[in-house]
């Protein structure tokens, strides 16, 4: 039996076909060439007749896989696992790797334009996606218990997440608190330097006196800090370092002096010597 | 020496500790890391309701220039002019039109088709994100002058590659929704008793996934050409070129097919009876959709960066915006039928869908006029009139579609009185906008700032104005009609009760999922399960 959804494959298909026997005989093909797909005569104008005979194939075997899967229905795919009915789909459980992923996307995108170091980045976030994402597909459907389900996950994924995330927070702790420091001057960086560890004792102070800590609120007050790291790190880059006195100059320009004062002395004594 | 032997006592075999069930996120972990397709539907629909107000300020800013024809380009100046055009249309199509379809379907057809989620949630996710942070980079680049016109080179082409990551989103957003159609299915519902709007859903995705991707790839194509030049593009003026052909015609088609379904489901509930030869309809539909298909009449490549319309006054051409006639017309009558068959009960959504369905139907007549090449309506504001037309029936057949889902999407219903009176205000709007510009462009105005050649500049000055109204009024209906859709989403988050009497599984009580046996289940269990229209025909 064909199908419903086979029906408009085989519609497209003989149209196409149609059109790519009429388009050859317009253009110039000739005898049973467009009907014999060329083995005898012309076809006429080879690409506009090869798009369209390449689209009717294409459609006529799109046509035959779905009257092979019966549309998909549940019925024929019941009955070829045996079952009386297929289960219901489940819903799928919460994941922020799409979210990640979009922005890797965006990133990408805009690193291709402006800057190769949010392209790297992007390339990275997306490498780091279809890997969890691809194991959180798995993870899912291991098993019937989600809870199960997450230790087989966490068990395999968190020796290599923790190290990697590790790294991470300390390339971005090292490359943003360095940018703000290379920008303000010498005295700022020693003040910011003390207002973060300040911070860092109050909040650490804080929240070693609270008999429990909601997971929640760490990791809000980690993703805070990150926040302010990065975005105190690219205020930082973009404006720039300080003006540094080239100390290598200095001491050169310090050593010429004191080598020309020399060297005159040296003369004044060999003049004297002279004299 | 004497060993002893120690042996430890048998340790007590305690259980192992039971591992603690995943805790569901809350707040904004939980739309983050959302899966659940009702969720993410909402989240494409108010996130299209944004981009709209950006394309109607646009779009309110290009009128502007219309109203002095001999100074055109005095407001904004000629660049900026053309920027915020290509603005209007893009967001009007591609950031708003679109992913309102998208958000709909995706909320909409999982209960349709009696499914438990949509197909691919995350992937459904993805896109949504993608979208999203696309198009605010989008929009991005045209205030830091890119895009189409733009004077930045550098924003010209983030303006391409984050349209680029737009388009590839909207097509992975129409695939999880077509592939929940095709594949998602419950037990008894064939593709031949899918309802209306999933089944226009699958017809429109087939024409996204044919259509978006040869928009890409020459979006591609021009980043190439602007970025490594030398140009043969046109430069940043000739992107509009490049894009425009998308919602012109026969594309522009493609916008309304959904519309076709939402309005198919409408009126059957309004009327209170089951659609006509539901078969037929879906034909009718399937037949529109395959006459939308339009990659075909996208500009040649001329000489210094030239669009030449090489497809204007070829038989296909011709063939494509005649034919595309005859099944817009078989709907309507199947509608109308439907209607003399049954007992009418004058909703909003009602009001809303046949609102839209006159303007599509004005407007394929319209695009009948642009197509005849003696009348000499390409490229005149004639031209315009038919994209408006057909883009604003569009939005008016979305809107419908969200009057009548309302008590699903948002847990309640909006409210009827204040929506039956915007669709008529969107009606007349629709008229004030497009009829001026169908005569200007028999006036002979060039549409895109290129002037008046005729002698007729006053009247024609006067009739902009009246177009400028129409499209002011169009611009505060679709607030008012955003602002009531707010309201009802403020305060309910289930799905709500059933004002309709709808006839599709997604009006069927929870928990009591009719069988299906017919396209109509739900109207079946609730007037006993009678002769199915199929078998009735």
């Amino acid at each position: 039996m064909i199908t419903t959804g086979s029906k408009f494959f085989y519609g497209v298909a003989a149209l196409l076909a149609f059109a790519a026997v009429v388009y050859g005989y317009a253009s110039g093909g000739g005898g049973v060439g467009p009907i014999s797909f060329g083995y005898k005569g012309g076809v006429g104008e080879h690409l506009g007749y090869g798009i369209l005979l390449a689209g009717a194939v294409s459609a006529l075997f799109a046509g035959f896989c779905v009257t092979a899967f019966r549309d998909a229905d549940p019925e024929p795919t019941a009955a070829l696992l045996g079952a009386d009915t297929v289960p219901a789909a489940t819903t799928t459980g919460s994941s922020f790797w799409p979210v990640v992923g979009a922005f890797g996307v965006v990133l990408t995108v805009v690193g291709v334009v402006l800057n190769n170091v949010f392209f790297v980045a992007g390339l990275i976030a997306l490498g780091a996606v279809a890997i969890e994402w691809t194991m959180q597909a798995w993870a899912d459907r291991a098993t019937g218990d989600p809870a199960v389900n997450r230790e087989i996950r966490n068990r395999i994924m968190f020796p290599i997440e923790v190290p990697l995330a590790g790294i991470l927070a300390i390339a971005i702790v090292i490359v943003g608190y360095s940018r703000v420091f290379l920008a303000v001057s010498k005295l700022g960086a020693v003040w910011i330097a003390l207002a973060i560890a300040a911070t860092i004792f109050v909040i650490g102070t804080i929240l070693s006196l609270r008999p429990r800590i909601r997971t929640d609120l760490v990791a809000g007050v980690l993703a805070a800090a990150a926040v302010v790291t990065i975005g105190l790190g690219i205020f930082g880059a973009v404006a720039g370092e300080r003006e540094f006195h080239d100390l290598s100059e200095e001491h050169a320009e310090e050593g010429g002096a004191e080598a020309g004062a020399s060297d005159e002395s040296t003369d004044e004594g060999a003049s004297e010597e002279s004299n | 020496m004497t060993v002893t032997e120690t042996q430890a006592p048998p340790a007590a075999t305690t259980p192992a500790p039971a591992l603690e069930p995943p805790r569901p996120s809350t707040g904004l972990a939980a739309v983050l890391g959302t899966g659940e397709h009702r969720t993410i539907g909402r989240l494409w629909i108010f996130t299209s309701f944004a981009y709209l107000l950006v394309a109607g300020v646009a779009g309110a800013l290009v009128g502007v220039e219309k109203v002095d024809t001999d100074g055109l380009g005095d407001v904004l100046g000629a660049d900026v002019f053309g920027e915020t055009l290509s603005l209007h249309g893009i967001a009007g199509t591609f950031l708003f039109l679109l992913p309102l379809f998208i958000g709909l379907g995706i909320h909409v057809v999982p209960a349709q088709v009696g499914a438990a989620t949509v197909a691919f949630p995350r992937a459904t996710a993805a896109a949504y994100w993608t979208y999203l942070l696309g198009g605010a980079v989008l929009i991005a680049s045209f205030v830091a002058d890119g895009g189409p016109f733009g004077a930045d080179s550098r924003f010209v082409e983030l303006f391409v590659a984050s349209f680029i990551a737009v388009l590839l989103a909207l097509v992975l957003g129409t695939i999880c929704v077509a592939t929940t159609a095709v594949a998602l299915r419950t037990t008894g519902m064939g593709l031949h008793r899918t309802p209306l709007f999933a089944w226009s859903s699958l017809v429109t995705a087939a024409l996204v996934v044919l259509q978006l991707p040869v928009l890409a790839g020459l979006m591609l194509l021009v980043y190439v050409d602007h970025r490594y030049g030398p140009t043969f593009l046109g430069g940043s003026g000739g992107v509009l070129d490049r894009i425009a052909w998308a919602w012109s015609q026969p594309s522009v088609y493609l916008f309304a097919i959904p519309v076709l379904g939402i309005i198919g489901d409408i009126v059957p509930v309004s009327a209170r009876t089951r659609l006509s030869k539901h078969r037929i309809a879906q034909g009718a539909i399937g037949a529109f959709g395959a006459l939308a298909f339009g990659a075909w009449a996208m500009p040649g490549f001329g000489a210094d960066g030239a669009a030449p319309l090489l497809h204007v006054g070829d038989v296909p051409f011709y063939a494509f915006s005649i034919l595309i006639l005859l099944p817009a017309l078989a709907f309507a009558g199947l509608l109308g039928d439907t209607v003399r068959r049954g007992s009418l009960r004058v909703t909003s959504p009602l009001l809303w869908g046949v609102a839209s369905l006159l303007m599509l139907l004005t407007g394929i007549l319209n695009g009948i006029l642009v197509a005849i090449e003696p009348l000499d309506l390409i490229q005149t504001t004639a031209q315009t009139a038919q994209i408006h037309y057909v883009l604003v029936a569009s939005l008016l057949g979305l809107f419908a579609g969200l009057a009548h889902w309302a008590p699903r999407l948002l847990g309640t219903p909006v409210q009827e009185v204040a929506s039956k009176a915007l669709a008529a205000l969107g009606l007349v709007g629709t008229i004030l906008l497009c009829l001026p510009d169908v005569i200007t462009g028999f006036l002979e105005q060039a549409w895109r700032l290129q002037g008046v050649s005729g002698d007729d500049v006053d009247a024609v000055e006067v009739l902009n104005v009246v177009s400028i109204v129409g499209g002011l009024l169009l611009v505060l209906v679709a607030v008012a009609f955003v602002g009531l859709v707010l309201k009802a989403a403020v305060g309910r988050d289930h799905d709500g009760d059933d004002p309709w009497e709808g006839n599709t599984l997604e009006w069927a009580p929870a928990g009591a999922t009719p069988a299906i046996t017919s396209e109509a289940p739900v109207y079946d269990a609730r007037h006993g399960a009678g002769p199915s229209t199929t078998e009735a025909k």
